[in-house]
């Protein structure tokens, strides 16, 4: 009974007007995002950082969190209609999303994707609020050694599931490490690669690496490949999906919530790789595979769910352990700092009304983003039909603002520039930079971690393996890297990546 | 004699940021396994980033791959000096001109710039900057030059 108490607790802070009016604002621009692309939560997160100071705590994170997996709905909107991925996550929707709104089913596909959404938010939500705080209980007895291993654990995962070549994108991890490095040693002050900038002592804000190698590159190769965006916009009204639609879908729907909330979980999951395991799996099972990419409306549901359910529970090592999943969640730690709480597990027992608020604001959101996104999908659509041309000076000059505010720099604007340049280098030559992004993120709290585990050891690295929850999270991690590298396991994860 | 395009000058990158990274912090102290010193992690990441980069050029050189598409110089230039004229007027001469700035040259990385449609965006921005950022959620911007 104590979940009802807690989710008491919860919907008394979720529901008052000021918190219901600070989500609303949050999925609607979460939604916004979502449509528009280039400019993804990580840069609006950014952007919004300085002004959450002057709210409350738990409004700003209700507000932060909204506009994460508000995106996700909205990022199957674009999808669904132009085959623009408005997000990351949304990027397997296009193959069959697309192909349904050409047959004139964008209605029943949109209809689709925002009630597996909803049911996958409902679900993962519950997940959240069931499993944080027996999950907060283990956190608490993990050492520096259980820490690290679990961070690998993430970045392995991260690797098997990211798409392209493994080697690049193990090198682009470590690469990502590396240049998390940048900055004071955190124990001996010692400055290492700052090249004497005084700017540099901090570390590269992530907002900087994010904004230049997602935005910047992103809106490049855009320019590049030119504007033949086609809308599907004149037959979407009035399409419900058919029976038929429903009972093909529902069962996609169940699993993709369910893959997604377990990807979801791991440190470097998130809301990307559940989309794209979900269509795997869907594939795998349809007893007609061809109609994948064909508009098959499981291709729509799985994915979207999974989207979905992932981008909530990837809250989760957030708040039960206080490591970052992605470069969302390190903002969300930047937005909890400068109320001055520390993320972590303490966070559930010292701030309870935060937890719980946080995670009944969730099912507040989910339900605005299926009003917001089913009844008022005219509004979006209209958004949709601005052309490019005039939208991406206009998302330029707010990550230009939003790199800027975060420290008032103009250093960091400069620099994001440099990465602005690295991006694009990697777009060229295919190099995916989630995972360097991953690694970024998670590279200080790696090194740390190592450090503090092999002095309590004496320098002993076997404390990695004898102790047994490190000892299986270092072996999940080992069996997942073998499979992939498995010929048999590689040519199918070859296959299912390479879909049109 | 590069068979793979994409992997070759990849593995490249990779191995000049593996090697920069060796140099630049040859001289930090690595410690010992059990007080690791600031040089002991980056050590070994350089070393690793190196030697994977290594693996990538040379499996370019052996194996076909794919080829890389042409740079498009122009969108590069452009849209990249459209931020660094952010960063360099934004303190000096102001948000008002900081913003027209980024408008009117990322503007001209797409063909066949329409004037009208550039006076637009410019004032939109321009609106927004002024009236949500600097005045609304009270973002420390100087408005005009001087």
């Amino acid at each position: 009974m104590d979940l009802l108490a807690n989710l008491a607790t919860g919907f008394a802070v979720a529901l008052t007007w000021q918190n219901i009016a600070f989500c609303f604002l949050g999925v609607a621009l979460g939604t916004l995002i979502g449509v528009l692309p280039g400019i993804g939560p990580v840069a609006t997160i950014a952007m919004l950082l300085p002004i959450t100071f002057h709210f409350e705590p738990a409004s700003a994170l209700i507000m932060l969190a909204g506009i994460y997996y508000g995106a996700q709905y909205g990022g199957s909107t674009t999808s669904i209609l132009v085959n623009l991925p408005g997000e990351a996550s949304s990027v397997v929707t296009c193959l069959d999303g697309y192909q349904m709104a050409r047959q004139g089913r964008a209605g029943a596909a949109l209809a689709v994707a925002a009630l597996g959404s909803f049911f996958a938010g409902c679900v993962a939500t519950l997940i959240l609020a069931t499993f944080a705080p027996p999950l907060a209980e283990l956190a608490f007895k993990f050492g520096p050694a259980e820490r690290f291993s679990l961070m690998v654990l993430g970045l392995v995962a991260a690797v098997t599931l990211a798409h392209g070549s493994l080697l690049k994108a193990v090198t682009m991890i470590v690469l990502g490490i590396l240049l998390g490095l940048v900055g004071a040693d955190p124990e001996v002050g010692r400055m290492r690669y700052t090249f004497g900038l005084p700017q540099l002592t901090d570390g590269i804000g992530f907002v900087v690496v994010a904004m230049g190698i997602f935005a910047f590159g992103e809106i490049i190769a855009n320019l590049e490949r030119g504007d033949n965006r086609e809308v599907f916009t004149a037959n979407i009204k009035g399409l419900w999906p058919t029976r038929e639609d429903f009972s093909l879908a529902w069962k996609a729907v169940l699993r993709g919530t369910g893959i997604g909330s377990l990807l979801g979980i791991l440190p470097g999951g998130g809301a990307v790789l559940g989309a794209f395991a979900s269509y795997m799996v869907e594939k795998k099972l349809a007893k007609d595979p061809s109609r994948f990419g064909k508009g098959a409306i499981e291709g729509v549901a799985g994915p979207e769910s999974a989207n979905n359910a992932g981008a909530q529970t990837s809250f989760i090592p957030l708040l039960t352990l206080g490591i970052p999943s992605n470069a969302v969640m390190a903002l969300m730690v930047g937005a909890m700092i400068i109320h001055g709480i520390q993320p972590g597990p303490q966070v559930m027992q010292e701030r309870p009304e935060l937890f719980w608020g946080m995670i009944a604001s969730m099912w507040v959101g989910n339900l605005l983003l299926v009003i917001l996104n089913l009844p008022l999908i005219g509004i979006w659509v209209k958004l949709l039909s601005v052309p490019y041309r005039l939208l991406y000076p206009a998302i330029l000059v707010l990550c230009c603002i939003g790199i800027y505010s975060l420290n008032n720099s103009v250093f960091d604007v400069g620099l994001a520039v440099l990465f602005g340049l690295l991006g694009y280098v990697f777009i060229k030559l295919k190099c995916e930079p989630a995972p360097l992004m991953l690694g970024f993120v998670l590279g200080p709290m790696l090194e740390e971690n190592l450090r503090k585990a092999m002095t309590i050891s004496r320098g002993d690295p076997s404390v990695f393996v004898t102790r047994p929850l490190s000892m299986s999270m270092l072996l999940i991690a080992a069996v997942l890297l073998i499979l992939v590298v498995l010929p048999a396991v590689r040519r199918k994860r070859e296959e299912a990546f390479q879909e049109p | 004699m590069i068979r793979g395009q994409q992997d070759f000058w990849a593995g490249l990158l990779f191995v000049s940021f593996g090697v920069l990274a060796l140099f630049v912090g040859r001289d930090y102290p690595v410690g010992s396994a059990m007080r690791m010193g600031p040089g002991y992690f980056p050590m070994i990441l350089g070393g690793l980033v190196s030697l994977l980069g290594l693996a990538l050029t040379v499996r370019g050189l052996l194996v076909r791959g794919e080829a890389i598409e042409k740079l498009a110089i122009l969108p590069l230039v452009l849209v990249l000096a459209s931020v660094a004229i952010f960063a360099w007027t934004v303190e000096d001469f102001g948000i008002l001109a900081a913003v027209a700035g980024v408008v009117v040259v990322s503007s001209l990385a797409r063909g066949r710039p329409h004037g009208g449609e550039i006076l637009l965006v410019t004032v939109v921005m321009c609106a927004l900057a002024v009236g949500l950022f600097t005045k609304g959620l009270g973002l420390p911007f100087k408005i005009w030059p001087g």
